[in-house]
């Protein structure tokens, strides 16, 4: 039987949440807007509201919009990669785009004789550390585990490691993870997040929930508690870039939104993104140097472009075909 | 049948949900057929996401219908299987069964 809404608090609680429509029209892929739209809002009427308290059912319509959000995004990773390569998968592009980079990153290397180098090797245990070298210049130290799950390999802290080559060994043991069929839908999350500096805390997570970390001297407490407020400083980074975003928002509730949005940057997020632009500056000039001295390929600027790339073909894919 | 091309659990589900509806069967109702019928909670993106899959294998086509008032003027996805789906569906049914042959008695003591 429908709850009959008495006042103007009973009627706004019982309509589905206008927020979570406009989240949705943001990040669902054009074509599925109209059909996922629809059914969450028949289904609202007819067999949510019905039987649930007001506040349950908005509180259901928010776990479906999360749960298109993601599932949509992945959904969107796998279209964007079958146009791009027809065939191939997701992680199957990625692991084979990285392959012929480092194979053309060590080939090169080789050929000028100054491959990276790695010393001061530690194994203790499950762990691993040691200083990596290029032409006798400490580039980065690292420090690694294995053996958390079986056969598998993963950087729990890098964290000093924002040097270009640090970056590069990085990715390049993901791509050999996913080359071996590890660690799939971590790669993933790796590209949706963009930031790589994000990767160590989910990656330190992973490990953590994994088994749990070698070095006494650390708790998981800690290192999360280190972590977390990386993590939230690396999300606003990325809050800040995604422009796309903010733009579809504001075109999505007819401005009102758009200003709030607007206020909010100018109070909280430009000054994060000037503090961020100065330290992915500082982190430019130091890869640039690195750049012209081994005058590498670029990894970063072609990671920057597949992302945008990604974000602004997720909302123009679609399958859908008219019979 | 090539390696890939098997039915999942959900989509084995989602296939019968859209075989029970025939003509009629988008996202809402299939939504409502597997919630009614399993009785798991369902995320309609999951349904949305396992028909991709099951469009992408060939097994299920798709078509916009025209918008309805009572959806906000939104148009509905309307889902129907193709004849590989059926196939597939055949394959597995025929496998479940073999795999299920003859483990009643044992079955039964649970």
């Amino acid at each position: 039987m429908h709850h009959v809404p008495s006042s103007f608090q009973e009627q706004l609680a019982s309509s589905f949440p206008r927020q979570a429509e406009r989240l949705l029209c943001v990040f669902l892929p054009e074509a599925d807007q109209d059909p996922v739209l629809g059914d969450l809002v028949e289904m609202f009427e007819d067999n949510i509201l019905p039987c649930r308290a007001p506040m349950s059912a908005r509180l259901w319509y928010w776990r479906q919009t999360f749960g298109a959000i993601a599932v949509f995004a992945w959904i969107s990773l796998g279209r964007w990669t079958r146009r791009l390569r027809p065939g191939l998968g997701f992680t199957g592009t990625l692991a084979r785009a990285i392959a012929i980079y480092y194979a053309a990153v060590i080939s090169y290397c080789l050929i000028q004789q100054s491959p990276f180098l790695f010393s001061s090797l530690i194994a203790s245990g499950a762990k691993i550390k040691g200083l990596a070298f290029v032409n006798g210049l400490v580039v980065f130290n690292f420090k690694f585990a294995h053996s958390f799950w079986p056969g598998r390999v993963v950087f729990y802290e890098y964290w000093q490691a924002i040097f270009y080559p640090a970056l590069s060994v990085l990715v390049c043991t993901f791509a050999f993870c996913i080359v071996r069929g590890w660690l799939r839908s971590f790669a993933v999350c790796m590209l949706l997040v963009s930031s790589y500096r994000l990767m160590p805390f989910i990656v330190g997570s992973l490990a953590l929930e994994g088994g749990g970390l070698v070095d006494g001297r650390l708790g998981p407490s800690f290192i999360l508690a280190l972590r977390i407020p990386l993590a939230l400083f690396c999300l606003a980074i990325v809050m800040v870039g995604s422009y796309s975003v903010f733009r579809r928002l504001a075109e999505n509730s007819g401005g009102a939104l758009g200003s709030r949005v607007g206020h909010f940057s100018q109070a909280f997020l430009l000054p994060i993104g000037i503090v961020s632009l100065v330290r992915e500056t500082e982190f430019l000039r130091q890869w640039s140097l690195w750049l012209l001295e081994y005058r590498a390929i670029l990894l970063l600027p072609a990671i920057a472009i597949a992302f945008l790339a990604m974000l602004l073909s997720t909302n123009r894919a679609g399958t859908v075909h008219a019979h | 049948m090539p390696k890939g091309d098997h039915l999942g659990e959900f989509e084995l589900i989602v296939m019968l949900a859209l075989v029970r509806l025939g003509e009629n069967a988008y996202g809402k109702r299939i939504w409502e057929e597997i919630e009614s019928r399993t009785g798991r909670s369902v995320l309609i993106a999951a349904v949305y996401a396992a028909l991709e899959r099951l469009e992408r294998k060939g097994y299920v086509s798709s078509w916009v219908g025209e918008p309805t008032p009572k959806r906000g003027g939104r148009a509905k996805r309307y889902f129907q299987i193709e004849r590989a789906g059926r196939v597939a569906l055949k394959e597995s049914r025929k496998m479940l069964a073999s795999m299920f042959a003859g483990l009643d008695p044992i079955l039964g003591k649970f």
